[in-house]
């Protein structure tokens, strides 16, 4: 007992030499061991980064296998406050920090979103949502599920809990809808584009659009990441294990 | 005549030095008191966690207590323990009292810590949802006052580090600067210090 206190006495006293090193971050998502697929980032940068076009909020997702024994509140908090996620002035920056061998997950809740995600809440959507998924090694639909219930929370929707379905496969987003309604609006573009006696004129606007719809539809994951706002945390948010 | 004229300029350079001097003291003193407000906003910062604690203790305990019947010794040592610092004017202490304050804050988060091992025992407690977002929101308390308590202590270094450095300590002497006190853990504590950004 007198041994180990020395021993974290001396770790506190080396701060360098910690188990515990910040890695670098690759993007919104950033897994250090290979659980999800490259298709998966993909769709989880998508979301996270349309999520911070549109409302500012950055939520990050590390996985890593272990902090190595190091406290996990504190690997968990100095990795949010060195990657900076969150606006600098808003701090609304949220990581899910997932050390898969540890089977240890922290939500952590910057500064400025403490009041839409309370403790509670954070700790609710970790046991309801994320872990039922990571108990069955499920941890992209962990992720992804998670991710959507912190989004659903901080837009002020409240957020429906996805106990006792596991099994299903979380559904992907809709293509087929976009590229049926893409459909529609061309071809009514093409139709009111023959009335125009400008030939040059119709070509140019059906063209600009169908441009525009292969554009959107491409994969903007391989996009570089030019990093985080530079948000602050408080030491708010839950933690869970599995 | 060339007299005259190197007596100027050579009183001219005296009180060009003198203004810079005395310009460059202002902002030492200036950044002085800055540093000292930020030690002692960052000292807010933790009676604001502090606070919350407190405040949400009596939920918790009432909870628990209703599951957790071989504890009662536990709480009624929290609430003693609360009792005690409600009762601190926080306003007036001095270094002695500052200590004693934040020695019992620190058993006051000890006892907790252990109660909060201790509930893990009892499951139908865990089951239960709302506990289950009282502990996390205390958990997640904890957790602030380790984070408030580093970033001040941080702070209170760097302002007590500047008053002793050459430049500083001749201007010092013109204002209310004092060392402020660092939060020291107990060396009791069992669980690790822990190191925060």
């Amino acid at each position: 007992m007198r041994a180990r206190f020395l021993f974290f006495v001396l770790l506190f006293c080396i701060p360098a030499v910690m188990a515990y090193e910040i890695p670098a971050y690759k993007g919104m998502v950033t897994d250090y061991t290979d659980t999800l697929t490259a298709e998966q980032v993909i769709s989880l940068e998508n979301k996270l980064r349309g999520f911070r076009d549109n409302s500012s909020v950055e939520i990050a997702v590390l996985i890593i296998s272990t902090v190595g024994g190091e406290d996990f509140q504190a690997a968990s908090i100095n990795t949010a406050m060195a990657w900076g996620v969150g606006d600098k002035e808003e701090d609304n920056g949220i990581l899910m920090f997932i050390a898969k061998e540890d089977r240890e997950m922290r939500i952590e809740v910057g500064y400025g979103l403490e009041g839409k995600v309370p403790d509670g809440l954070a700790g609710e959507i970790i046991r309801d949502d994320i872990l039922p998924f990571f108990k069955e090694d499920k941890y992209f639909d962990g992720v992804d599920s998670g991710v959507d219930s912190l989004i659903r929370v901080i837009n002020g929707e409240g957020f429906v809990t996805f106990i006792a379905t596991p099994s299903e496969p979380v559904s992907d987003f809709p293509w087929i809808i976009i590229l049926i309604i893409g459909g529609v609006v061309i071809g009514l573009v093409i139709l009111f584009a023959s009335f125009d006696d400008d030939d040059g004129g119709s070509s140019g606007v059906g063209g600009a659009f169908i441009g525009g719809l292969s554009g959107g539809s491409g994969s903007s994951g391989s996009s570089g990441f030019g990093g985080f706002g530079g948000g602050s945390f408080g030491g708010g948010g839950a933690g869970g294990k599995w | 005549m060339n007299n005259k004229g190197n007596v100027a300029i050579i009183g001219l350079i005296i009180v060009a030095l003198g203004v810079m001097v005395f310009f460059g003291l202002i902002g030492m003193y200036n950044s002085l008191v800055s540093d000292q407000e930020n030690a002692k906003q960052a000292w807010a910062q933790v009676e604001s966690q502090y606070q919350r604690r407190f405040d949400l203790i009596p939920n918790y305990v009432e909870v628990v207590k209703g599951y957790a019947k071989h504890e009662q010794e536990t709480f009624t040592k929290i609430t003693e323990m609360r009792s005690k610092i409600g009762q601190t004017n926080v306003n007036n202490l001095d270094a002695e009292g500052f200590q004693q304050y934040n020695q019992q804050q620190t058993e006051l988060g000890n006892m907790l810590s252990r109660l909060l091992v201790v509930v893990e025992n009892y499951p139908e407690l865990k089951a239960n949802e709302n506990f289950a977002k009282l502990q996390d929101e205390l958990a997640g308390t904890e957790n602030r006052i380790s984070v408030e308590r580093m970033r001040y202590n941080e702070k209170v270094t760097s302002f007590n580090k500047k008053l002793r450095t050459i430049p500083y300590n001749f201007v010092s002497g013109f204002g209310d600067f004092e060392r402020l006190p660092l939060y020291e853990s107990d060396k009791g504590a069992e669980s690790a210090p822990k190191v925060v950004f």
